[in-house]
């Protein structure tokens, strides 16, 4: 007998969404990069997404775990913490009949890709494809599982409610954390270690332009990924938080409110600073405003995820100058300041504003619950002092034995004739003077 | 025009980030020695946030760490 009740229907229908997502990030990474390597690019995307379903069917879906399933417990202090799901390999006991448990493995199996996804548009134009296969294999079946498990597999994350009275435990409803800050500090681990395109900054480290060469590709993949996140947002709220189908109309609400905010915020602050609204800045805002609304787009009103929104355009628009000029960090695709900056926002935003927990007749209680913020915080700085040393010090190994940055041949020549020996426009040739010392 | 501020490029840069890492997984560790043994909300807060801020504080050094590599024209 089949265990797909109405609101697991309803679920898989908008896991059915997700693909959107990555297909909007793919395009959005390709049209921010250099035209002579967007074929490589679309490219990598596909194999990203390819390597990251194999790996989490292999082992990603064991450690996640679920809530309701055995799980590798430390005790500490008397209380347990549960840290590593006990699952079987490659999804064995795993039934496929629309159970919750088969939704979430359908579910993780796009998600660890999109999450794959974003540390290509910081690597974007020197990234080896080979480099980018092994990294996503790393993050897809260690990485991701592991901090997904602590966040929606009934993990120490999700148990601060329940071991330590810090509000519901951490809470994020679609993956601000798990999907876009993973992505977003590995794409920051990448950008260290590959080191700035050539020609991005002179010998004095004043940085140059290097423009996308295809803003129609980026604004349509901001309209995909519209879409991939109603997916997303939805599908996890209902299938970690227990949201009623109903949840979604105001999931789906919350989601457009909060990337139309970030993104007419970052046009109007784009505006103010340069005299003329930035296209690529926008697109970021908008992506910003996604993942943080990733968040807590099932447990507010749409007026504060309209706030959130605004605030997630600002962030994401200061951040992306930020990395550039001040701190150097040559990041093509603007992933970090749109995933780790605006899904960390997101995250915060949750301790905030979210009202907490959802009444199985829909209705919210009136104010955030006591430490909430707290438990929010703990998992920031879990993302921040875990995370990121952890994804870091993957693709470092990695590095020391498969060099991950493509040769200055091959950053010449382009990617796609490089790696691939043909273009993706090979009727168009033209090339800047972006090697020419200044 | 901006500049991208100065790195640390020297031989120091490996022991600076080796000593930024260390200092972000300490700021988690003291933040989960708070969770798991402070009961009161006041001092489990403000330790929270002490362990944050040592986090902070390897951020910084891990990015000082971490210069652009200048002389990466032909």
């Amino acid at each position: 007998m089949s265990a797909l009740s109405n609101t697991n229907a309803f679920c898989v229908a908008f896991i059915l969404l997700v693909p959107l997502a990555g297909a909007g990030l793919a395009l959005i990474n390709t049209g921010l990069g250099r035209s002579r390597g967007a074929a490589q690019l679309m490219m990598s995307s596909l194999c990203v997404v390819s390597i990251a379903a194999l790996a989490y069917f292999v082992c990603g879906f064991a450690f996640q775990g679920r809530p309701d399933q055995s799980a590798h417990w430390l005790t500490i202090g008397g209380k347990p913490w549960s840290w590593l799901g006990n699952g079987h390999l490659f999804l064995h006991h795993v039934e496929l009949d629309g159970s919750p448990a088969s939704l979430a493995a359908l579910l993780g199996t796009l998600t660890a890709g999109i999450a794959a996804l974003i540390p290509l548009g910081a690597g974007a134009d020197r990234w080896r494809l080979g480099a980018c296969s092994i990294s996503t294999a790393l993050l897809a079946g260690w990485t991701y599982p592991l901090f997904a498990h602590w966040v929606w597999g009934g993990g120490w994350l999700a148990q601060l409610g329940s071991n330590y009275g810090l509000g519901e435990g951490f809470i994020d409803a679609g993956g601000a954390s798990t999907i876009q800050v993973i992505g977003g500090l590995t794409a920051l681990s990448i950008a260290w270690i590959l080191g700035p395109r050539r020609g991005k900054y002179t010998h004095e480290g004043i940085p140059t332009a290097i423009p996308g060469h295809n803003a129609v590709l980026v604004l349509f993949g901001c309209v995909l990924a519209l879409a991939g996140w109603w997916g997303l947002n939805s599908s996890g709220a209902i299938l970690f938080n227990g949201a009623d189908r109903g949840v979604a109309v105001r999931v789906l609400i919350n989601t457009l409110l909060s990337a139309a905010s970030a993104a007419l915020a970052a046009a109007v602050a784009t505006h103010a600073r340069f005299g003329k609204p930035d296209a690529s800045l926008t697109a970021n805002g908008w992506i910003g405003g996604l993942a943080a609304s990733s968040g807590a787009c099932a447990f507010v009103d749409p007026l504060e995820a309209a706030f959130i929104g605004v605030m997630a355009g600002i962030v994401v628009t200061l951040s992306v100058e930020w990395f550039e000029l001040r701190v150097a960090v040559d990041d093509p695709g603007g992933s970090i300041a749109a995933h780790a900056m605006g899904g960390l926002w997101g995250v915060l935003s949750v301790g905030i504003f979210a009202r907490l927990p959802i009444e199985a007749s829909g209705v919210q209680p009136t104010a955030p619950r006591p430490g909430q913020w707290l438990a929010q915080l703990v998992g920031i700085a879990t993302l921040v002092g875990f995370v990121l040393p952890l994804t870091y010090g993957l693709n470092w190994l990695l590095n020391r034995v498969y060099p991950q940055r493509a040769s200055a041949e091959g950053e010449r020549q382009g990617m796609d004739l490089y790696e691939l020996g043909a273009g993706a426009y090979p009727e168009f040739m033209t090339h800047g003077e972006e090697f020419t010392e200044r | 025009m901006a500049r991208a501020a100065p790195g640390c490029a020297g031989p120091g840069a490996g022991r600076m980030k080796i000593l930024g890492f260390v200092l972000l997984v300490s700021g988690w560790a003291i933040v989960l020695t708070a969770v798991a043994l402070l009961t009161e909300d006041l001092p489990r807060a403000a330790f929270v946030l002490a362990g944050i801020g040592v986090e902070i504080v390897g951020l910084a050094l891990v990015i000082r760490a971490h210069p652009a590599r200048r002389g990466e024209h032909e």
